[in-house]
């Protein structure tokens, strides 16, 4: 028989039941949508950090930096009128808040115009003329800014208007002397995180002295000779380092949390396949005749099994396509998410717009397609193998099921088996632990039809403890319609157990940040500078605030990122006193020792250190870090638990680091009062004291760890909403199942009706058989979810970011898994009910 | 008025070297630089001159303060030309020029040290006569933070490592860029000569419409000239232009043409003058005699006579400059036939112009100059886009 | 309880065509009378059955059960009315395959409620009748169709129900199995005292039947046999 004529019977069959195929096409959609969303996202956060990238470094192919931002600028003028180097433009960079943007933290950059025109293209493809007044502005009023067209239009800024911003020193007002622009969009967008500004202008707003923050340079990769008099001419601390070393350095950071993200989308993706499996198989039963003529007709298993095969791949391709757009859609939303919790915790930076890679667009599409034919391969199968009389019976059907499910058994052993194996490899790639889970996962999922079993021997002697065959028919049903029903399970299960596991893992996650904060926040009050915008506080205000009445103690906190040598990007952190009780990862010595050697030079650094450079601990381990005196060996006394950042920190009493770094700033101050003081009144008596001086942010104990809970809180944002999403697929997936248990059962429904069931009592079996489905689902899922959160913890969080989080059981995810487990099944049960009951009892009895 | 020509050019170079520097700085740096050459257009642009200071009378110069920065004035430089052989006898002809231009009056009140009110910009160019080559640089500057400036004493005047400084008598000039590279030794031979009246150089019939001038036109130079990894032990004679000045050219004026000559017999001739749209030589045109022994001579329009022998059309930039000159100072029984070394000296960064290297002749005496041709181009075409 | 149809029309939508099936149709049901119905594949001997049950309700005309009006009932006070006085016998017997043969025969009165314990004893009685009383715990699926039937039967009678309706009771039977059936069922309704209407075109039946019909033309019309 021709495949035209057999795709004509399959798309004439497509043409009715516009319902199931919106459910069908839907978790299509929905699983490759939420692919498409979170690689758009990760894309766009990529994308957008190279843009500002690049708004930044420009051209340049090295920088001179300082450790600590502030490069004296007689070096530049050295480089420039010494040693002759051309291609050479001063830049100091800041963040700055404006008022109008709610806050939002845009970057400040102080260029030379007569130096920076070989380095940064500002206006991309300008478009009419540059305006000499502009310039002239620029260079000879203060406080005059260019803002990107866009920022200016988001603000309702025009040129010559007057604009509130906020810095480290306080609010001032800056006049908007241009706009810039681009025709590009993403320029555009990396333009509307700026503020440029005459590196004169920057200097002042930023309070930089005499400094600069760095040179940026054109240098010919050969020309090592010239590099080696840069480097002779170099002043302390300072450093000449590869442009694209730096911001890769910077953009590795986040990469970890971003693979994370992926790894969520693609359990979404697979649980979309579930409900792909189950749409199909669905599609199936309701032909069964049509097909077992078909067979008797003389079409052969293999064309039958193609025709389903395309008919799912037809499906496919519409569903990949809605479901592209939807994530599309769906990423904007995503983009703002993550973009959030990568400023939160990474880099600043600005994406309000986000790139779509076609690329990408293809990968999910081939995705969505793949799956869609993956899932459709069984139930394919099984029409090929109807027999070519219509009177295969579910019941034989259900035979081979049970025949099968040793294997299945086997199978899913084995799958499980080899997850655990990946997973023991002591690797540190994200991508081998990922894989681990997953085949977990679906270990399980291949299990489900054991499970069922099992645990439906228990429910139905429950059940048959109470009163009434309606009770004892929906119990039975469960079981009897397996080879649907546990598709329908397994995929809320994982849809579940991925809220069980997440919420697990963010459970163990804050109770172990709880802690920690709780060990580490001591003083009764912090104080730091009003915003993370720079550093202004110093030595002085430590010494005024010694003396304030009811002050026992104030521990300064310097603080300043790595910049060069082998621990780039970690925080080097001093302190006066480590007032703070660490869980020890290692140390040296005994514990009572540690505080000496800590006071006689020795450092300690944070766990997720010790994981990202490998280092192990044991005794005589020492730790390279570049000073202003040149690089210098420190020895370590020990590891501590730290979740301040995943990128390391190194911690170093305050002498020492003055000695080495000779930093006259200083990041915060712990404040400890005596017995009985008020903080809060102290606090602001200590603000309205020094108010002329600083711009002081003071907090309480409580007031910082609730700050850093609400940061914590906001990263897993989107987690919670990639959860919801997994949610939204499994109900799909009930309600598929339900819908073809109910069609399947039309005839025997008309009998019961005949027989005098009511309509109540058919709707109760009905809601008893999905509450059933769910229970079951979340039943599964507690265990699933617990290993999920398992591995969660102990593997891929320790791979990723080098953390160790207590494992604590969040008994209150169980309750809530089995909530929604049985919520979302009651709730994909009402429709399938309903239209049955609607149903002339008469044309039910017609039926097959 | 010797250096109208130059003032004008410089006003109008810095105006539109701030423009395309505007444009630069837009555009990145893949731009091609822009021409632009509307010069009557860019000096009746009377922004902000009203605040700066006038060359209204003669003045008293003293030294060292007059070497220095005159920053109450809006516009001034430091322009030194020469010509100078190697042993073999090989030509080459230089220039090296500082300019300072004022975006505003005063110092501002401000506690950067890169905020400053005065930009630099400077050209170099070396003309290598027996390779018919001809580089010509050009640079931009901020005059703060000790990147680019002047200073009276001692004597100093830089942009980047283009430099300018006091050695024993004499200055160092300093300058380098991609294969070319400088150091001269001068010493002056002869003393300042001041131009017009007393070093007031008249440029138009307005008052203030003026600069301060003063020359040394006879430095002695010795040094090396390095181009391609060559390097020429060279020595010959320099000569030092200084001239400040607010605003100086006045409507109807189209360009001017500039010679500076130093002769065998150690007189020095300046002469310039200044072009009209309507083709006619302004009243204000004109120049300097200085005797071997140091003693100058005021030359007014009527003093000399160019005439124009041959044109030369730049294969670049498509503008015709004349090219050979027969220059007459019937009071001196002088007939000099002035011919550039090669033709093609024109500089083309910010703006447009022609300076370089001419040999000179005559039935008696022979000798050599720069000379300055601007506002060629005033149909104010756009080249090199 | 006796059965009077009065004026019965009933159609059925086909390819947006009213296709009429039952026209005028008048007849009546004695007590405890055994009517057979006689007519070809989708003469409406089924749709008859439908209507008496209230399964499916008639376009036009009444239907009178004893001494209430089906007609003037809603859905649930028909399928009420159903459960407590109507038993259904099916061509494909119809059992429910998740429940066992007791089961099955317990199910009406399971959903009418009644106490488990008399219900029981009831439905093991009457499956001893039809003859299963060892096949208690066994799943329609094990069973031969006879057996099947039987528990049918069984259920048809278990709440004790006035009225049998019995829809080809034999046609998927072989016909010595066939012929056992109905003589257990014939048996059961004639000891019980039941009012039996079977649609059928088995001729041996004749014989023990009190009435015999036919549908012509959508009406019911008496006839001697053949």
């Amino acid at each position: 028989m021709p495949y035209t004529s057999l795709l004509k019977i399959s798309v004439n069959h497509s043409k009715g039941h516009p319902l199931r195929k919106l459910l069908l096409l839907l978790g299509i959609a929905i699983g490759v949508a939420v692919v498409v969303a979170v690689d758009l996202a990760n894309e766009s956060i990529g994308r957008s950090f190279q843009l500002s990238t690049r708004s930044i470094t420009g051209r340049s192919t090295h920088q001179v930096i300082h450790s600590d931002n502030r490069l004296d600028q007689n070096f530049y003028t050295r480089l420039r009128t010494e040693l002759g180097i051309r291609r050479s433009a001063p830049v100091i960079t800041g963040y700055i808040r404006i008022d109008r943007l709610e806050g939002r933290t845009i970057r400040m950059l102080g260029i030379d115009p007569f130096a920076d025109a070989g380095f940064r293209n500002y206006l991309g493809q300008a478009s009419g003329t540059p305006n000499l007044e502009t310039l002239t502005s620029l260079l000879t009023a203060s406080n005059r800014v260019l803002i990107s067209k866009k920022l200016a239009a988001e603000i309702n800024i025009r040129t010559g208007d007057s604009l509130g911003i906020n810095t480290a020193f306080g609010e001032q007002k800056v006049i908007v002397a241009g706009l810039m622009e681009s025709d590009n969009s993403f320029t555009e967008q990396a333009l509307s995180g700026i503020m440029l500004t005459d590196i004169a202008t920057a200097q002042e707003i930023l309070k930089m002295g005499d400094h600069i923050s760095h040179v940026d340079l054109m240098l010919d990769v050969e020309s090592t000779d010239l590099m080696n008099r840069i480097k002779e001419t170099l002043p302390p601390g300072a450093q000449l380092v590869s442009s694209n070393a730096r911001s890769n350095a910077v953009r590795q950071m986040s990469r970890s949390f971003e693979l994370n993200l992926t790894a969520l989308s693609l359990l979404a993706l697979l649980v979309g396949m579930f409900l792909i499996y189950n749409t199909v198989t669905f599609s199936i039963v309701q032909r069964r005749i049509q097909l077992g003529t078909l067979r008797a007709l003389g079409v052969t298993r293999s064309e039958v099994f193609v025709m389903i095969l395309v008919e799912t791949l037809f499906w496919g391709i519409i569903g990949s396509t809605i479901g592209i757009l939807l994530g599309i859609v769906l990423g904007t939303g995503t983009v703002r998410l993550v973009s959030q919790t990568v400023s939160d915790l990474y880099f600043t930076l600005t994406v309000n717009q986000f790139h779509i890679s076609i690329g990408k667009l293809i990968k999910a599409f081939l995705m969505g397609i793949g799956a869609s034919l993956l899932s459709g391969a069984l139930p394919a199968l099984e029409a090929a193998n109807i027999e070519p009389v219509q009177t295969l019976r579910r019941s034989s059907l259900e035979r081979r099921l049970a025949v099968q499910m040793p294997v299945l058994g086997i199978v899913g052993s084995l799958f499980i088996i080899a997850g655990v194996v990946l997973l023991s490899v002591p690797t540190r790639s994200l991508r081998v632990s990922f894989g681990g889970l997953l085949l977990i996962v679906f270990g399980n999922a291949l299990l489900v039809p054991l499970l069922i079993r099992v645990v439906m021997k228990f429910i139905s002697a429950i059940v048959s403890l109470f009163k009434g065959v309606t009770c004892q028919m929906a119990s039975r049903n469960i079981i009897r319609s397996m080879s649907r029903t546990s598709v329908s399970i397994a995929s809320l299960m994982i849809a579940i157990s991925v809220i069980v596991g997440v919420g697990t893992m963010i459970g163990s996650f804050r109770i172990t940040v709880v802690q920690w904060l709780s060990n580490t926040i001591r003083a009764d009050l912090y104080i730091g500078s009003a915003n993370r915008l720079g550093r202004e506080l110093d030595g002085d205000l430590q010494v005024e605030l010694k003396k304030f009445e009811g002050v026992a103690k104030v521990i300064a906190i310097r603080s300043r990122q790595v910049k060069s040598g082998p621990y780039t990007g970690a925080t080097l952190i001093s302190l006066d006193e480590d007032t703070a009780e660490r869980k020890w990862i290692w140390y040296e010595g005994n514990k009572a020792g540690l505080k000496e050697k800590f006071d006689q030079g020795w450092v300690f650094i944070s766990e997720p250190m010790s994981w990202k450079y490998q280092i192990k601990g044991g005794p005589g381990t020492t730790i390279a870090l570049d000073t202003d005196l040149g690089r210098k060996e420190f020895r370590l006394a020990g590891i501590f638990r730290d979740f301040t950042s995943d990128q390391g920190a190194v911690m170093i009493a305050g002498p020492h680091y003055k000695r080495y770094w000779g930093d006259r700033y200083v990041f915060g101050m712990s404040v400890f009062l005596e017995k009985g003081v008020d903080p809060e009144r102290i606090g602001r008596d200590i603000e309205r004291r020094f108010q002329d001086r600083y711009q002081l942010m003071i907090r309480s104990n409580r007031g910082l760890r609730n700050a850093a809970i609400e940061v914590f809180d906001r990263t897993f944002t989107i987690t919670v909403a990639l959860q919801i999403l997994a949610g939204l697929v499994a109900f799909i997936g009930v309600l598929n199942t339900v819908m073809s248990l109910i069609l399947e059962r039309s005839r025997e429904i008309g009998v019961l009706r005949a027989n005098g069931m009511t309509v109540s009592q058919l709707g109760r079996m009905l809601m008893m058989e999905s509450g059933l489905i769910g229970l079951l689902a979340g039943l599964f899922s507690i265990p699933l979810g617990t290993i999920m959160a398992w591995i969660l913890v102990h593997i891929i969080n320790k791979r990723s970011f080098g953390w160790t989080l207590d494992f604590v059981l969040q008994p209150d995810s169980y309750l809530q898994a089995i909530l929604i487990a049985l919520v979302s099944a009651v709730l994909a049960g009402i429709y399938p009910m309903i239209s049955i009951s609607r149903k002339q009892v008469a044309a039910l009895l017609r039926t097959e | 008025m010797g250096k109208k020509t130059v003032l004008s050019l410089t006003i109008t170079g810095l105006f539109i070297g701030l423009v395309s520097l505007a444009v630069w700085f837009w555009r990145g740096w893949s731009a091609q630089p822009m021409y632009h050459a509307d010069v009557i257009d860019a000096l009746s642009t009377k922004e902000n001159i009203d605040d700066f200071e006038r060359a209204l009378k003669p003045k008293a110069f003293g030294f060292p303060e007059d070497w220095g920065p005159h920053p109450n004035f809006q516009t001034e430089w430091w322009y030194y030309t020469g010509n100078l052989d190697d042993e073999r006898g090989r030509h080459f002809g230089y220039q090296l020029t500082f300019f300072r231009r004022a975006l505003k009056k005063g110092q501002p009140q401000r506690t950067s040290q890169w905020s400053t009110h005065q930009v630099y910009f400077a050209h170099f160019a070396v003309t290598d006569v027996e390779k018919r080559q001809f580089n010509s640089f050009e640079r931009f500057s901020r005059g703060a933070v000790g990147l680019a400036g002047a200073e009276a004493s001692p004597y100093r005047v830089w942009l980047d490592n283009w430099r300018v400084g006091k050695k024993g008598e004499g200055v160092i000039l300093e300058a380098a860029e991609g294969p070319v590279s400088l150091k001269l030794h001068l010493k002056p031979l002869k003393p300042v000569v001041y131009q017009g009246d007393r070093g007031l150089s008249q440029k138009g019939s307005e008052p203030g419409n003026a600069s301060y001038y003063y020359s040394q036109t006879r430095l002695h130079s010795e040094g090396v000239i390095v181009i391609d990894d060559t390097e020429f032990e060279v020595s010959g004679f320099s000569w030092l232009d200084r001239e400040w000045s607010t605003s100086v050219l006045q409507k109807g004026d189209s360009g001017w043409d500039w010679f500076s000559i130093q002769l065998e017999d150690n007189r020095e001739i300046m002469v310039f003058q200044i072009r009209s749209n309507d083709g006619s030589i302004s009243e204000y045109s004109a120049g300097i005699l200085v005797a071997a022994d140091g003693s100058s001579h005021y030359l007014a329009k009527d003093d000399f006579h160019l005439s124009t022998l041959d044109t030369w059309e730049s294969p670049k930039s498509k503008v015709s400059y004349p090219t050979e000159w027969l220059l007459e100072l019937p009071g001196h029984s002088l007939r000099l036939n002035i011919k550039p070394y090669i033709p093609n000296q024109e500089h083309r960064h910010s703006f447009l112009y022609w300076e370089g290297a001419v040999a000179v002749k005559s039935d008696t005496v022979t000798g050599f100059g720069y000379v300055e041709l601007t506002g060629y181009n005033n149909d104010d075409r756009s080249v090199g886009n | 309880m006796e059965i009077i149809l009065t004026d019965i029309d009933k159609s059925f939508e086909e390819g947006g065509q009213s296709a009429p099936i039952l026209m005028n149709l008048n007849a009546r049901f004695p007590t405890n009378s055994f009517s057979v119905i006689l007519g070809k594949s989708g003469s409406g001997k089924s749709t008859l059955l439908n209507l008496i049950s209230g399964i499916d309700v008639p376009d036009q005309g009444n239907i009178r059960i004893g001494n209430r009006d089906i007609g003037t009932m809603s859905d649930y006070q028909r399928t009420l009315f159903r459960r407590r006085h109507i038993g259904f016998i099916f061509q494909f017997f119809n059992l429910i395959p998740t429940l066992t043969v007791l089961e099955n025969v317990m199910l009406i009165n399971e959903l009418e409620g009644s106490a488990s314990e008399i219900n029981r004893r009831r439905a093991v009685e009457i499956l001893q009748q039809v003859g299963l009383g060892d096949r208690l715990q066994a799943k329609p699926d094990n069973l031969s169709g006879g057996e099947q039937q039987r528990t049918a039967i069984a259920r048809a009678l278990a709440h004790d129900p006035e009225i049998i309706l019995a829809d080809e009771p034999t046609g998927n039977l072989d016909q010595d199995t066939g012929t056992v059936i109905l003589n257990i069922l014939i048996d059961l309704i004639r000891k019980k005292g039941k009012t039996l209407i079977m649609a059928t075109h088995s001729h041996e039946i004749l014989k023990s039947a009190d009435l015999i019909f036919g549908i012509q033309e959508g009406r019911l019309v008496k006839s001697e046999g053949e």
